[in-house]
């Protein structure tokens, strides 16, 4: 009753003009970062982040669930239209909504889309509103022993993610968990890995990681490319024409798809939203396959098909309400937006955990409203107002936005701590992060390592203290015993099970 | 077909592992010399370290052997990699004398650099014009936003 209550004064504080007014603006800043390619909302978040010092916390997180709905919706805009994903999440969208585009069908494509999105983002919110509060009591019964447990379990499954390569998964972790060392101990005055370096004592921040990761790396991928192929993009879009009535779906249509499709859908997004590391692409890309699956004509997927595009997108949307669950109550994110919103509580001072949810809910709760409003009532009225003109926004010039994005990024740097080492470090953070990407190292593991590192070393040195050094705490306590088993239910499941061959079937279908 | 040393077969995956072993052998060296792992059976603050490390070690050998398995071989394109080195290079200056000169030189001058790098065309005087244009726009866009809207102090200048 209580957290009901909470809930409905969470929407009572969104709807103040001056709250709602940063829902609106960050949904329209998702929007763009996740049309334009190579631009995510991670990145957005990643930018706004050093302005978040000053500015309220609650504006900032409505802010960062604007963003993040956006973000995970826009990125099938160019995906739809030229067949380049705005997000990676929208990879699945790409398969059908271009094939559709070429039929002439594109905005229709871009109207299912859209609906999806909204249905998944719904169904996704509401899990969370009603899931979060259970998940707090959860939180409550675990133990120092099954913490550490609980985090080596979101270790293991974000490396495992990486079903194509685990090593590397495994490295940009560990990598991650090292830098995090770099300063005072977490439990005793003492300072390590400090080469020697004196401004290295007080560690690496948050924020530098986060900037350098996702904007410095992004500018430097952006430099490599050439002007033709930007010019290329640009001229495909200025010829695609959009006409604002095709964007709504009919009862038809939706009925051919099956109201089950998006139900599945956000299900399957929402509870791979849960899963530390996975995200959006991974969530589209498993609800696809069981459309497919579980089709009366799988042979029509590939072909440019509405029940494609309502799979994936009611999925990757519905990843927003699950990935925020762990990340509230256990500080474990559920994807890279979670991580960065994650930095956005850290970086003001908010621990998430059992304590944020119960005496600091009122914090929360307008972050809850704002993702439900964000893709109930935003999602579809950004597409019919701003449709048609979607396409222009994605044209913007190259060279402002870039620069823009590097001068706001390191900006940002200085801001965390007023100092130009802070500065230094995202500059190399970001060029580690580019290396790393540049050999298909996931960089989402790296931060996440960052984030969760100190914690599960806390919680190890922790558990062996209070048991006088004895590492058998681990297998005696039942919390802990749980999330080992998980560990090894999971490993079977994402090592030894074979996953579907869209690629190969999509490829029949199509020739 | 004549086979290669494992030398031959070094490419851009094998070399990051290397250079992964390496940073991680430094890593590893200054964690001993810290403290001990575990003193009077006691874990210290470099045990949970050297325990990432040794995982560490372990993944980036993996990595190495698949590496020189591939069938590609190390090859460096400088037309590829200029632009972003003299991105680094530009914004390490940035930092530099982001504090000596100020903000908004240093900005101006950062911002400047990184619109000719981003230049799709070149050749106008126009768009030179252009260029400064919008670098000066950006930046007091910026400044606006962190000092007027959101009260962050950014630097004058210690030398003016």
């Amino acid at each position: 009753m209580d957290n009901l209550l909470g809930i409905l004064q969470g929407f009572q504080t969104l709807f103040i003009p001056g709250v709602f007014i940063y829902v609106l603006l960050g949904f329209i800043v998702g929007t763009f970062f996740g049309a334009v390619p190579g631009l995510t909302a991670t990145l957005a978040i990643a930018l706004l982040l050093p302005v978040t010092y000053s500015m309220d916390i609650v504006k900032s997180l409505v802010m960062c669930m604007g963003i993040y709905m956006a973000g995970m919706y826009s990125g099938s805009i160019t995906a739809i239209t030229i067949n380049i994903p705005g997000a990676p999440s929208a990879m699945m969208t790409a398969i059908e909504g271009n094939k559709m585009m070429e039929r002439g069908e594109g905005a229709k494509a871009l109207g299912q889309a859209a609906f999806a999105s909204m249905i998944g983002g719904t169904i996704g919110s509401i899990l969370l509103m009603i899931v979060a509060p259970f998940a707090v009591k959860l939180a409550l019964l675990i133990k120092t022993p099954g913490k550490f447990s609980l985090i080596l379990f979101a270790f293991v499954v974000v490396i495992l993610a990486q079903r194509k390569s685990i090593a590397k998964g495994a490295v940009a972790t560990i990598l991650g968990i090292m830098i995090a060392t770099i300063g005072i101990d977490i439990m005793q005055p003492a300072a390590r890995f400090t080469f020697g370096i004196d401004p290295l004592v007080q560690g690496i921040d948050l924020m530098p990681l986060i900037i350098g990761t996702f904007a410095i790396s992004e500018l430097l991928i952006q430099s490599e490319k050439s002007s033709d192929e930007y010019k290329l993009i640009n001229k495909e879009m200025l010829k695609q024409k959009i006409s604002r009535r095709d964007f709504l779906p009919t009862i038809k249509e939706i009925k051919e798809i099956g109201l089950m499709t998006y139900i599945k859908g956000a299900l399957i997004g929402y509870f791979i939203g849960v899963l530390p590391g996975a995200g959006g692409s991974m969530a589209a890309f498993i609800s696809y396959a069981e459309a497919m699956r579980s089709s009366n004509d799988p042979d029509k997927f590939g072909t440019g098909t509405l029940e494609g595009i309502a799979a994936a997108e009611s999925a990757n949307n519905a990843v927003c309400g699950g990935a925020l669950v762990p990340m509230l109550t256990f500080s474990i994110p559920g994807d890279a937006v979670a991580a960065v919103v994650l930095g956005v509580l850290i970086i003001n001072g908010l621990q998430p955990g059992p304590r944020l949810m119960t005496t600091q809910f009122h914090l929360v709760a307008p972050m809850f409203a704002a993702l439900f409003v964000s893709a109930l009532i935003i999602l579809p009225l950004t597409l019919y107002i701003l449709g048609p003109y979607f396409i222009k926004i994605v044209t913007i010039n190259r060279k402002i936005l870039y620069s823009s994005i590097a001068l706001v990024a390191m900006v940002g740097g200085y801001v965390s701590t007023y100092s130009t080492f802070q500065m230094l470090m995202t500059l190399i953070m970001g060029v580690i992060a580019y290396v790393l990407r540049k050999q298909n190292y996931p960089t989402v593991s790296l931060l996440l390592g960052f984030i969760l590192g100190p914690m599960i070393e806390k919680y190890f040195r922790r558990s062996l203290y209070i048991n006088d050094g004895n590492p058998l705490i681990f297998f005696t306590q039942w919390d802990s015993i749980v999330f080992l088993l998980l560990i090894v239910v999971f490993y079977y499941f994402l090592t030894k099970r074979k996953g579907v061959d869209i690629k190969e079937i999509i490829e029949k279908n199509r020739s | 077909m004549a086979k290669r040393s494992v030398l031959e077969r070094i490419n851009s995956t094998s070399l990051l592992a290397l250079v992964l072993i390496l940073v991680n052998s430094i890593y590893l060296f200054e964690a001993i010399k810290t403290a001990e792992p575990i003193k009077n059976g006691e874990v210290g603050i470099t045990f949970f370290p050297i325990v990432a490390s040794i995982l560490l070690y372990i993944a980036a050998i993996i990595i190495f052997i698949a590496g020189i398995k591939e069938k590609s071989v190390l090859s460096f394109q400088l037309s590829r990699i200029g632009k972003p080195i003299m991105v680094i290079f530009l914004t390490l200056i940035y930092v530099l004398i982001f504090k000596s000169i100020g903000y908004f030189i240093s900005s101006i001058i950062y911002v400047l650099c990184l619109m000719f790098l981003f230049e799709e065309e070149s050749g106008f005087k126009k768009k030179k014009l252009l260029n400064i244009l919008f670098t000066v726009i950006i930046v007091a866009l910026i400044y606006i936003l962190y000092q007027k809207i959101f009260g962050v102090r950014l630097p004058i200048g210690e030398v003016f």
